[in-house]
Parts: structure tokens; C-alpha cells; sequence
């Protein structure tokens, strides 16, 4: 199992690495979420909104939802194309949990997706492309400030 | 960062034509913009996902004419006013050398912000990410929202001056927390320019000099161009559209700290309870489902829980007031509903006590 510490992203779905947004197939729908660098990076998640079931997606990048954290408002910027079947009320509810448990109960939303094989090219995955990604964009984020030199992330585990 | 910026200046802007001009900003494919202006004395603006009600005392600020809104960015409460200087950055983080994390945003024109005030002698600095502060004490408070595109606003209100009394009038504080013991604290935790400066100084003097640190720091130069009529027609679209429209001001968010929620099946159909506290009060509920009920019934038991003490008996006996009007929902379930999320609510209690962009009561 490749590794280089505590940061955890699961083999088994795609990352979108401007959004930090993972998506995972089941049964042909996709389900978002943010993924942990994301959420490190962002800060303590204050608020987030999503758009309703049945909203469509036509574009990469169109906003599905928006965040709010340490007064940064945001879109959340959709990785695929598709339909929005799903949302997690959870998450409304209780931010935290994109926090708590990104990849589990802190899903954002599932999408019928309508390009999926092309949305899904531009996308990371595969352990080696994670670790690169995620490894990558520490060094970057520490460089800008975004992350704190010494006392963020060294070191990312792929989940299988 | 050679770009022309777009400088603006305004002052006594309503609350909806104030905010709506930086949304005008923000939508237009233009470069960079500056926009340093006041509101008209006063206006309370909430963030964008507080509730209203749960952060501003509406009855008063109706009283007192003053204006009620929501801003695009994020944060809490402000009173804005002529002696409060809104400060609007409008820029696209696909430009070269523009930052495009939040952290960066608020880094690079916070700094620009810190080079104004040091031109006036007033040396302050960016702390806790996102305030600017002078040895500890809050001056600015600085929020940032971005849409689908890399177009972002970065907002601001700088303190000239402030009336402490006014503000903590216009803020839904508990009215046991109130008291001069209180207003010292948040006298002493914020500052303004003037008291920094031990002197008068004329808000206009203060415009200068931001906009000296922000050409200081490389945004510049800069081209006054305040709105054209046309471009007035636009910002008056988007003040009618949304800055006027209750669905925009009196917005419902479940407020997610020190917020409890419930969900109860009832023979009457499904009943979710969004709640938050303030101290051992209900702040703010918010009761949907499809049970079948007038709305405006539902409303007015929302209103009479709010700053209701959080206990059993107080809770039971407002709702017993109101069951008359309530259709099928039995008292019992709403009542256990309430509880159920007071409960919820007080775990989370522990981030509570802090009240608009100004106040902490903790």
C-alpha cells in the first residue's frame, strides 16, 4: 500500500483536484464529497447549502451547493455532468460531518451522471495518481500559506 | 498586478442598493474594482447564512428605521453607517498574480487594508485569518464569496467609529446578558479608527488613506469610474430581484452551532424541528414537515418560542396556547419535538455566546 501520513483518500473513487471533490460510482450514480485535504484546506466548515433533486448539471464546475467556511463563501463546482438525484440532508444539518466523516456519512450529493466516462477521464484516480495528487498540493498549499509549514499534513494513506 | 482598477465612491447607500452594487461588480466581466463607500445611518446586514431573526432584533430595527438585510459574504452581523466604511474588492482569481485560495484573498487586500491604516498611524494586523485588529482589538471584519466562476468580493467593514449601545440593541442578545459589564467587554474588545487615533477624523480622510495603502500594495492605478446610468439600471435590477425580496432578506438556514434538530413521525404526518439557543433561551426555531397547518399558525408559535426559556414548562405552556390552531399535531409530539432538539442543542452549546461580526459575550 503506497503511503507518504494522516491525511486518508479511499482507492476507490475519483478525485477532482482544483475542487477537492471525490466522486465514487454506485450502480451507475455518482456520489460527491469533499475530500479530506479539501476540507483541511477550507477550514472549519461553517454552513453548507445544495441544490435541490432534479437541478441539472450541464457544465463541469457549475455550482451543485455553496460552503461557507471562516467567512469564505463559496460555490461547491460540480466534477461531472449530470442530474442531482440526491442530496445529503445530514450534511445541512450538520456540517461538521464533511469534517467527521468525509468520505462516509459527509457525502454532499449523488448525481445521475450524462457523460460519465469523458467526465470521468479528468479525473485522478488509481493509488499512485492520488498520492501524487494529494502530495503535490500539500507542498503547494504549504508554499502559499494555505496549509501551515510546520504542522500540516506529511503524509497521505490510500485506502483500499 | 498592473491592471487599471476600477475605483468607486459612494456614500449613504441604502441597504439594498449597497449591496447590490457589489453584486453588480461581481458580475460584470470587467477587471478589477475598488469600491469604497457608507451606508445610510443605519443598517443591520446579517451573513449570508445566519437568520435573520435569530441575529437582529427586527422589531426594534423597524422602530428605528433601521434597515434590515443579507449579505453575499459570509460571518456574522454588522451595523453598518456613515461612520463605517465599506470596503469592496471585486477582482478574478484567472487573472496573473491575483490570489485564488480564501486564505490569500484575505491575506493579500487585508494587507492593503493594514498599509491604509498605518498611513493615518494606526498600526494593526491580520489575526485569528480573517480580522484586522490594533493590539488585539477588532477594526475590521473581512468576508469573501465566490460564484461558478473565479470572480470573487472581497467585503469589508472598517470601523471609523461605532455606537457600542446601538449596536448591541440592534443584535437578538438575551436580555439577561445585557448589561454594563457586557457592553464594557465589547467596548474593549473592539476599536475604531477614531479611538485609535484619540482624535476626530473625518471618514473621508480614512477612504483616502485606504485607498493609499491599497496603491501602496500594488492595486493601482486606479480610474474613477463610479456607476453609469446604464450600469445603475442594472444595480436597481438586482436590488428589486433579490436586496428587496424577503425570500432573499428573511432567508431560513438551519443555523448549524449550538442548533438542534429532530425529526418525529406523528399521527398527523412528519414533524422536523430545526432549533438554537441562546444561553438557556430558544433563539430561533424553525418548524416544517407535511402535516397539515396553516402557515401562518406555524409562524406564530415560532415567534412565541423565541427567547422563550428552554424549559419544559415554558415550552409546554406556549404550545398549549397555540394548539387550537396547530391542526392534527398533538401538543405532546411538538412539545417532545422541542425538547428533543433543546437537548441536541445545548450539547453543542459549548461554541455558543457570540453575537454579530462585533460581540463576544463568552
Amino acid at each position: 500500500m503506497p503511503k507518504v501520513d494522516r491525511l486518508h483518500l479511499p482507492d476507490d473513487r475519483y478525485y477532482d483536484p482544483q475542487e477537492h471533490l471525490w466522486v465514487k460510482i454506485e450502480d451507475g450514480i455518482a456520489r460527491v464529497g469533499l475530500d479530506q485535504l479539501g476540507s483541511r484546506a477550507a477550514g472549519t466548515i461553517s454552513h453548507v447549502d445544495l441544490h435541490r433533486a432534479g437541478k441539472r448539471i450541464a457544465r463541469i464546475g457549475a455550482a451543485f451547493g455553496t460552503l461557507e467556511a471562516n467567512k469564505f463563501v463559496g460555490a461547491l463546482r460540480a466534477p461531472i455532468r449530470g442530474a442531482i438525484v440526491e442530496v445529503n440532508p445530514r450534511v445541512l444539518d450538520d456540517p461538521r460531518l464533511v469534517h467527521q466523516d468525509p468520505y462516509g456519512e459527509g457525502w454532499l450529493v449523488r448525481i445521475a451522471p450524462s457523460s460519465l466516462d469523458e467526465d470521468l477521464a479528468r479525473l485522478v484516480h488509481g493509488a499512485a495518481a492520488i498520492v501524487r495528487y494529494v502530495t503535490e498540493k500539500i507542498a503547494e498549499y504549504k508554499s502559499r500559506g494555505i496549509l501551515p509549514e510546520d504542522a500540516g499534513p506529511t503524509e497521505v494513506v490510500v485506502l483500499h | 498586478m498592473t491592471d487599471t482598477w476600477r475605483y468607486l465612491q459612494s456614500d449613504g447607500e441604502s441597504a439594498a442598493a449597497g449591496l447590490a452594487g457589489d453584486e453588480f461588480l461581481l458580475g460584470a466581466a470587467d477587471g478589477p474594482a475598488l469600491r469604497l463607500y457608507t451606508y445610510r445611518s443605519h443598517c443591520a446586514l446579517v451573513g449570508k447564512f445566519q437568520n435573520l431573526e435569530a441575529e437582529v432584533d427586527v422589531e426594534f430595527c423597524r422602530e428605528s428605521g433601521i434597515a434590515v438585510n443579507r449579505r453575499p459574504t459570509g460571518g456574522g452581523a454588522i451595523l453598518m453607517g456613515a461612520d463605517q466604511l465599506g470596503i469592496a474588492v471585486v477582482h478574478s482569481a484567472a487573472a496573473a498574480g491575483v490570489p485564488e485560495h480564501p486564505k490569500e484573498i484575505f491575506a493579500r487586500y487585508g494587507g492593503a487594508i493594514l498599509a491604509g491604516l498605518e498611513r493615518l498611524g494606526v498600526r494593526g494586523s491580520l489575526e485569528a485569518k480573517n480580522d484586522v485588529r490594533v493590539n488585539g482589538r477588532k477594526i475590521a471584519g473581512l468576508g469573501v464569496c465566490r460564484g461558478e466562476d473565479q470572480r470573487f468580493l472581497f467585503h469589508t467593514s472598517l470601523l471609523v467609529d461605532l455606537d457600542v449601545d446601538l449596536m448591541l440593541r440592534v443584535l437578538k442578545i438575551p436580555a439577561e446578558k445585557i448589561s454594563d459589564k457586557l457592553r464594557a467587554r465589547v467596548a474593549d474588545n473592539l476599536t475604531t479608527v477614531r479611538r485609535e487615533l484619540g482624535r476626530p477624523i473625518a471618514l473621508g480622510d480614512v477612504r483616502e488613506a485606504v485607498r493609499a495603502g491599497f496603491a501602496a500594495t500594488g492595486h493601482a492605478p486606479f480610474e474613477r469610474l463610479d456607476f453609469a446610468p446604464a450600469e445603475l439600471a442594472g444595480v436597481r435590477r438586482i436590488e428589486e430581484e433579490k436586496y428587496r425580496q424577503d425570500s432573499w432578506i428573511r432567508r431560513r438556514t438551519p443555523t448549524p452551532d449550538a442548533t438542534g434538530a429532530s425529526l418525529r413521525k406523528t399521527p398527523a404526518g412528519l414533524l422536523r424541528l430545526y432549533l438554537s439557543l441562546a444561553g438557556e433561551r430558544i433563539k430561533d426555531v424553525t418548524i416544517t414537515g407535511d402535516f397539515l397547518c396553516e402557515e401562518s399558525a406555524v409562524l406564530a408559535l415560532e415567534k412565541s418560542l423565541s427567547r422563550l426559556p428552554a424549559e419544559p414548562a415554558a415550552i409546554e405552556a406556549t404550545v398549549a396556547r397555540h394548539r387550537e390552531s396547530l391542526g392534527g399535531i398533538a401538543t405532546a409530539d411538538l412539545v417532545g419535538a422541542i425538547l428533543e432538539a433543546v437537548a441536541e442543542a445545548r450539547k453543542a452549546s459549548s461554541q455558543g455566546g457570540s453575537y454579530g461580526c462585533f460581540v463576544d459575550a463568552r
